[in-house]
C-alpha cells in the first residue's frame, strides 16, 4: 500500500484562461510536455501527443520505455511530475476518470464471480439494469456461460476477455490497455483482436494500447507512437497508419503496413 | 492467479488411508499413554491412567460444565475484542501512514514481550476481576491480528488495488470492497495464531486468581495432587482449543475457497 500514498490531489491548475479553454474545447485524450520519475530517476519526459476522439493510438516501445508508467499517469494513478493531461477537455483530477483500463498485471478480483467482478463497485446491490448490461457485456465477450464462475476457473485468454468486458461495461468511451495480449497464445491472440475490433465498432473508443509488438500496433491502430528507452523515456516518432480507423480488420495487409512495421522497428532501434 | 504448487509433490495415498491415520494417530497416543500408566512404567500417582481421567470427570460432576463454560467464554470474547481491536488498528495503519510511524515502534517492542508476563500488573490493576482476564487477552491477541493485517496488506497484489481505484471506488470504501477481502487469506494464519494465544492467556490468568474455569480447576488440583484431574483439565483445554481452531478454520475455508481452489491445495 506505501505505493500508493501519493494517490492523485487535484493540481492546482497551471494552465492560462486560452489554453484551459482549447483543452475543454477538445475530446479525446491529450497531453503536453509529460514528465514522471521514481524518486530521483526520471523515466519519462516531454511525452506530448493527442489522440482525437474515435481513435486508439498504439504505444510501442521496448521493454523500460515507460509504457506501463504512461499508462498509469492517463488512468490518473499516477500524478505527472511536469505537464498535463486532458481527457474530455478536462485535466487534473484522480484515479476513476477512466474505467476502461486493463491492466498488464493481475487485477481480477479473485474472490468475486465472473459477473460480480463486471458489476464492481455496485455488485453486491445491483440494478436489473446493471445486471443486464453486465449480462450483455459477458455475452458479447464469449464469457456469457460463466456469469457464476470465479476467475481462477478461467484459462488465461478468459481472464483477458474477463478484463476486456468489465473494463468496457460503463458507458465510457476510453480504454487503455496495457499489454493485454502479451500473456496469450498466438490463437488467443488472433481471438482477442477480433474481440478488440467488436468492441469497438460496437461504440467508438478513444484510447491508448501498450505494446512491445509493431504488428499488433499496425494491425489494431490507427496510429502507432515510439516511445524511445533511455534517460528518460520520450516520444521518438508518431507514425499515422493509413486508412487509419476506416479500415478496422484483423486481416489489414498490405505492402504498406510491412513498410511501416519495419520502419517501426527500426526507430525503436535507434 | 497464481499456484502454489505444492500439491505437485505432495505423497497423497487414498482419503480413506488419511482418515485411517487421522484417528490412528489419536488413539496411539492414547495407546501408549495407556501403556506407560498401567505396566507402572511412570508411577501412576505422575501418571493417572484414561480410565482414572474418565473418572474424574463423575468426581467433578456439574461444576465441570461450569469450569468448560468460563474458560470458553473468556476465550471467545477476549479473542473477538483482540481481533477487532487488532483489524482495526491494523487497517488504520496501512490507511495512514502517520498512524503507522506512530505505532509500528510501539507494536514491534511489544509484540516479542510474552504478554504472561504482564500477568502480575494486570493483577495490581484489576485484582481478580473478570475486566483484568479479558482486557490482557485482548491485548495478546490484538497485537499478534495487527502485526497479521498490517504484512497481509502489504501483499496484495498492485493490479488488484488500482483496479479498485481505476473503477472510482473512494478510498475509505476501497478497504471495505478491495483490500480486506484480497487480505483474508493471508489473515488465516495470524488469526489461528492468535487464537492459540487466547487460550494460554485465558489459562494463565485463571492460575493466577479465578473461581471457575480450567485453569482454575488446574490450579486447586496441585494443592490436593489430584493428578488426574489436572489431566482432565489440559484434555479439555486441549479439545476446547481444538474445537475452537476447527471454526475458525472453517470459517476461513468458506470466505477464502475462491484462494484456496486457485492454488489447489489439499485440505
Amino acid at each position: 500500500m506505501v505505493k500508493y500514498a501519493a494517490v492523485w490531489q487535484s493540481p492546482e491548475s497551471t494552465m492560462t484562461g486560452a489554453r484551459e479553454k482549447t483543452l475543454r474545447s477538445e475530446s479525446g485524450i491529450f497531453l503536453e510536455n509529460v514528465g514522471f520519475a521514481y524518486g530521483d530517476s526520471k523515466v519519462l519526459e516531454g511525452i506530448t501527443f493527442y489522440v482525437p476522439k474515435g481513435q486508439v493510438w498504439a504505444l510501442v516501445g521496448r521493454s523500460g520505455s515507460g509504457k506501463t508508467t504512461l499508462i498509469h499517469i492517463i488512468a490518473g494513478l499516477f500524478r505527472p511530475l511536469t505537464g498535463e493531461v486532458g481527457i474530455s477537455g478536462r485535466e487534473g483530477m484522480g484515479p476513476g476518470r477512466i474505467r476502461g483500463v486493463v491492466f498488464q498485471e493481475d487485477s481480477l478480483l479473485g474472490w468475486l464471480s465472473v459477473e460480480e467482478n463486471v458489476m464492481f463497485p455496485r455488485h453486491r446491490r445491483p440494478t436489473p439494469e446493471l445486471r443486464r448490461t453486465a449480462q450483455d457485456m459477458l455475452t458479447a465477450v464469449g464469457l456469457g456461460d460463466s456469469l457464476s464462475r470465479h476467475p481462477f476457473e478461467l484459462s488465461a485468454g478468459m481472464q483477458k476477455r474477463l478484463e476486456f468486458a468489465r473494463a468496457l461495461v460503463g458507458d465510457d468511451e476510453y480504454i487503455l490497455a496495457d499489454e493485454p495480449f502479451g500473456t496469450v497464445d498466438a490463437l488467443t491472440r488472433r481471438d482477442l483482436w477480433r474481440l478488440w475490433f467488436d468492441l469497438r465498432s460496437q461504440r467508438p473508443r478513444t484510447g491508448i494500447l501498450a505494446t512491445h509488438d509493431p504488428e499488433e500496433a499496425v494491425r489494431l491502430c490507427d496510429a502507432v507512437i515510439v516511445l524511445q528507452r533511455g534517460a528518460p523515456g520520450h516520444v521518438a516518432k508518431v507514425f499515422q497508419i493509413p486508412g487509419g480507423v476506416h479500415q478496422l480488420d484483423v486481416s489489414r495487409e498490405g505492402m504498406e503496413l510491412l513498410e511501416l512495421k519495419e520502419e517501426i522497428i527500426e526507430s525503436l532501434a535507434e | 492467479m497464481t499456484q502454489s504448487g505444492i500439491k505437485e509433490i505432495q505423497v497423497l495415498g487414498s482419503a480413506g488411508k488419511r482418515r485411517s491415520l487421522a484417528i490412528l494417530g489419536v488413539l496411539g497416543f492414547v495407546i501408549v499413554w495407556t501403556m506407560l500408566s498401567i505396566l507402572n512404567v511412570v508411577p501412576r500417582l505422575l501418571l493417572p491412567s484414561p480410565w482414572r481421567v474418565i473418572l474424574a470427570i463423575g468426581d467433578i460432576g456439574f461444576a465441570l460444565l461450569v469450569h468448560v463454560g468460563a474458560t470458553v467464554v473468556r476465550v471467545f470474547v477476549g479473542f473477538l475484542l483482540g481481533s477487532a481491536l487488532g483489524v482495526g488498528v491494523g487497517v488504520w495503519m496501512q490507511y495512514d501512514r502517520r498512524v503507522f510511524a506512530l505505532l509500528d515502534g510501539v507494536v514491534d517492542t511489544w509484540r516479542p514481550v510474552p504478554p504472561v508476563a504482564l500477568v502480575p500488573f494486570f493483577i495490581l490493576w484489576f485484582g481478580f476481576a473478570e475486566v483484568g482476564k479479558i482486557l490482557l487477552v485482548t491485548l495478546g491477541t490484538g497485537l499478534v491480528v495487527t502485526v497479521a493485517v498490517v504484512e497481509a496488506m502489504e501483499r496484495i497484489p498492485a493490479g488488484v488495488v488500482r483496479w479498485g481505484l481505476v473503477t472510482g471506488v473512494r478510498r475509505r470504501h476501497l478497504f471495505r470492497l478491495v483490500l480486506l477481502p484480497a487480505a483474508m487469506p493471508e489473515l488465516r494464519s495470524g488469526f489461528r495464531i492468535a487464537l492459540a494465544i487466547a487460550v494460554t492467556l485465558v489459562v494463565v490468568s485463571e492460575f493466577m486468581g479465578a473461581t471457575y474455569g480450567l485453569g482454575y480447576l488446574i490450579n486447586v488440583s496441585k494443592v490436593t495432587l489430584s493428578t488426574a484431574t489436572i489431566l482432565l483439565g489440559i484434555i479439555i483445554i486441549g479439545l476446547v482449543s481444538w474445537t475452537l481452531d476447527r471454526v475458525l478454520r472453517y470459517g476461513f475455508d468458506r470466505a477464502c475457497a475462491w484462494d484456496i481452489r486457485a492454488k489447489g491445495a489439499i485440505r
